[in-house]
């Protein structure tokens, strides 16, 4: 039996089970200590890799844009309908208190074309805490097209401000996140604007939200 | 010569009396460091890629640090987790080592007492490494965890989400077929 009370491998595997134990690599003292310093010095994991569909999009990007093409093309032939080409994205950034319940363990994924319009936006709780959206989240806000606001009754609505992270896969990190939360928590509107492109009305600044 | 693991040091499952955000972080480092290090460098050619990779994991084990439910996994259970979804991520977008060169090993433990036997030593490891990179992933992810990482059979299976018999049977398949891939390189 080993240290685990577990059973020894037959015979005829010891040998190999012996290399393979043997085979111990030790990383370098300072690295812990290291590794602590860099994180209070600001730096993050990075971002977890784009789900495979993605990715393949992103790989086959110019078959995909001369099939996209020509399908427009066709579709220019049969309408005579000038339109331009669009890349969808789609952006996965977690984790922060989205819902107002104090834990930082909410994740937004922004479903946008061409860093320009929103088509989905969905907010989920990360229960697996591996720090990106997986089948097992919850998904505690979502809506496609524009932002609306459908507020509960009763007062204490509070809004929110976040900034600033690329959310729309447009360039450079310059997009802020406003969450409006109900009384009980919860979220009742979620939309992403550009900083850079606010519009000023009536002498205030107002973000076009999106 | 079985694998007893009595030599290595005791892991820590509890962290009582731990306080500040970063003693927490030093005694899971200090408890799981050298497992989840052994663990990357398992499947990673260079020392310099399981560091970045390490940085990634204990990075995310710090983000999510108040997200942990000791009533819900053993924290050697959670922080494997964490690796492995950074290791995914890491092969998606890198393709599987396949070769190990004699210089990616200076951070391999060696006992030899010569410089001649630690070269064999290192030879032996390379050659070894070379082989489990010839296996499916799912097998090369077994024989990390069983390793690497110091779990036992039972934790390993709460790991892969399968039962602890479950992962004995498996390991053993999987040993039988890399002894099989070391002796047909042998031969040939």
């Amino acid at each position: 039996m080993t240290r685990h009370g577990e059973q020894e491998s037959p015979d005829h595997l010891r040998e190999i089970e012996a290399e393979l134990a043997a085979l111990r690599f030790e990383p370098r003292s300072s690295l812990g200590p290291e590794l602590l310093g860099r994180y209070r010095h600001g730096e993050r994991a990075a971002p977890a890799a784009a789900p495979r569909i993605i990715r393949w999009a992103r790989h086959h990007q110019r078959m995909l844009g001369l099939a996209a093409g020509l399908v427009v093309m066709t579709g220019l032939a049969a309408r005579g309908v000038l339109g331009p080409l669009a890349r969808a994205t789609l952006v996965d950034h977690c984790c922060v208190d989205l819902d107002g319940q104090e834990t930082e363990d909410d994740g937004l994924l922004v479903e946008s074309i061409g860093g320009e319009e929103v088509r989905k936006l969905t907010v989920y709780e990360d229960l697996d805490g591996d720090g990106r959206y997986s089948p097992g989240d919850r998904i505690t806000f979502t809506r496609r097209g524009a932002p609306t606001l459908a507020p509960p009754a009763g007062d204490g609505l509070k809004a929110r401000r976040f900034c600033c992270v690329d959310y729309d896969g447009g360039g450079p990190a310059d997009d802020g996140l406003l969450v409006v939360n109900g009384p009980g928590g919860g979220i009742v509107l979620a939309a992403i604007y550009e900083t850079s492109r606010a519009a000023t009305r009536g002498g205030h600044i107002q973000p076009l939200l999106r | 010569m079985p694998t007893t693991l009595d030599n290595r040091p005791p892991r820590m499952t509890a962290l009582a009396g731990v306080n500040s955000a970063d003693d927490r972080y030093r005694a899971w480092y200090e408890a799981h460091g050298g497992a989840i290090y052994r663990y990357v460098r398992f499947h990673v050619g260079s020392a310099d890629e399981a560091e970045d990779l390490m940085a990634d994991v204990f990075f995310r084990v710090f983000e999510a640090r108040d997200r942990y439910d000791p009533a819900r996994a053993d924290a050697v259970v959670w922080i494997f987790g964490i690796a492995r979804n950074v290791l995914r991520d890491h092969q998606r977008r890198q393709a599987v080592r396949k070769h190990v060169s004699i210089g990616d090993l200076r951070d391999l433990i060696c006992s030899a007492p010569s410089p001649e036997e630690r070269l064999m030593q290192e030879e032996r490891s390379a050659r070894l490494l070379a082989a489990t990179a010839q296996l499916p992933a799912a097998e090369r992810e077994l024989l990390a965890l069983k390793y690497s990482s110091d779990m036992s059979g039972a934790e390993i299976g709460q790991v892969l989400g399968i039962k602890e018999a479950a992962v004995r049977t498996r390991l053993w398949r999987v040993l039988g077929r890399l002894r099989t891939l070391l002796d047909v390189e042998a031969r040939g």
